[in-house]
């Protein structure tokens, strides 16, 4: 009994230091994802919107060009405190390390998004390319519902506005290439 | 002329740099941007010019970072992002389109061209329009729907350059 009870304190104390979005699983996914640059300021908004506070966003993004590139960063990241405990110890993980993370980098050009207010850790986002789909995908977990719940609000009003914008972009691109194609054999 | 090519090709050079950590401090809206842009617009021929105001949104945002490191960080792996800065960034652009009337015809042509010489560069792997896009608006810190309509223009742009 003993044994069962201290076990189940020193789990507890493990669960306690892994943020709250983790424990309810709240999290807000997008298929395809588009929208890199106004991530922070949606999640600036949701959280002035439920909690009345001004909260920073961080977006962390690096072409890693060398194993040893990787490991610095892989580093950086480890010993930044904000940083949700369990993201510490998935990037900490030896087969996580150096060229597995340049080669991840390489094909899927990740994109980390981290909100903070004060000392605590009210969102992670994170956005990756998948090379085999073909499409972009991102994930937002929150530590409150109600932050969750008003950014996917004003994220599926942002969607809406971009309905019809990527028409004829395709169009515009073959342009481009077109026309160069068409300068360079001059 | 020889100083507005310089400050046009300074600019520029700014996307040829990207730090890998942006901190958005909590004073940033949406909004205010949207009001700083116009004011640079209608300082001149901007309003003639399109996407005028998404070349515009992409330069205070790129300038905004390069004051953040010269004043702050002093990295340029690492910068921040606050409407102190960018008011900096959007002053500094105003105060150029009322010294120099073709400054902003200038940067609109030199920043559709950086694009289309982007756009080149990626498209040598095969990607989707989706993922061009995302990556239009990473680089050139613009919204997705600001990125889709700068490729979009540039065709029009290609087409009014070649008529004058």
């Amino acid at each position: 009994m003993f044994r069962i009870d201290y076990r189940l304190s020193y789990l507890s104390v493990w669960i306690g230091r892994i943020p709250e979005y983790v424990k309810r699983g709240y999290v807000a996914n997008y298929k395809p994802f588009l929208d890199p640059s106004t991530v922070p300021q949606i999640v600036q908004q949701s959280v002035r919107n439920v909690e009345g506070k001004a909260c920073s966003v961080t977006r962390f993004s690096q072409k890693l060009d060398s194993e040893a590139d990787a490991e610095r960063v892989t580093k950086m990241f480890v010993s930044d405190p904000r940083m949700p405990v369990f993201l510490r110890m998935m990037a900490s993980r030896k087969t996580n390390r150096g060229r597995r993370i340049m080669e991840m980098t390489e094909s899927s050009h990740p994109v980390f998004y981290l909100g903070t207010l004060n000392d605590r850790c009210l969102m992670v986002g994170i956005v990756m390319y998948e090379p085999y789909e073909k499409v972009r995908t991102g994930s937002f977990y929150f530590d409150s519902t109600y932050i969750g719940d008003e950014f996917k609000q004003i994220m599926t009003k942002e969607t809406e506005k971009l309905r019809g914008v990527m028409d004829g972009v395709s169009v515009a691109v073959e342009d481009i290439l077109r026309v160069r194609e068409h300068t360079g054999a001059e | 002329m020889q100083n507005r090519d310089h400050t046009t090709q300074s600019l520029i050079s700014l996307y040829h740099s990207t730090p890998r950590m942006i901190l958005y401090d909590k004073d940033l809206s949406i909004d205010d941007l949207d009001s700083d842009v116009h004011a640079v617009a209608n300082t001149s021929s901007g309003t003639q010019l399109n996407p005028m105001e998404v070349v515009l949104e992409s330069l205070i945002n790129k300038l905004t970072e390069k004051i953040s490191e010269e004043n702050l960080t002093r990295s340029q792996d690492t910068v921040l992002l606050n409407s102190r800065f960018r008011r900096m960034a959007m002053e500094r652009l105003v105060e150029q389109a009322r010294a120099d009337n073709q400054f902003l015809t200038e940067i609109h042509q030199a920043w559709l061209h950086e694009l289309e010489e982007y756009v080149l560069h990626e498209m040598k792997g095969s990607l989707t329009a989706d993922e061009l896009v995302f990556r239009v608006a990473m680089r050139y810190r613009i919204s997705t729907s600001s990125a889709a309509r700068a490729l979009k223009s540039t065709r029009r742009a290609r087409s009014q350059t070649s008529e004058t």
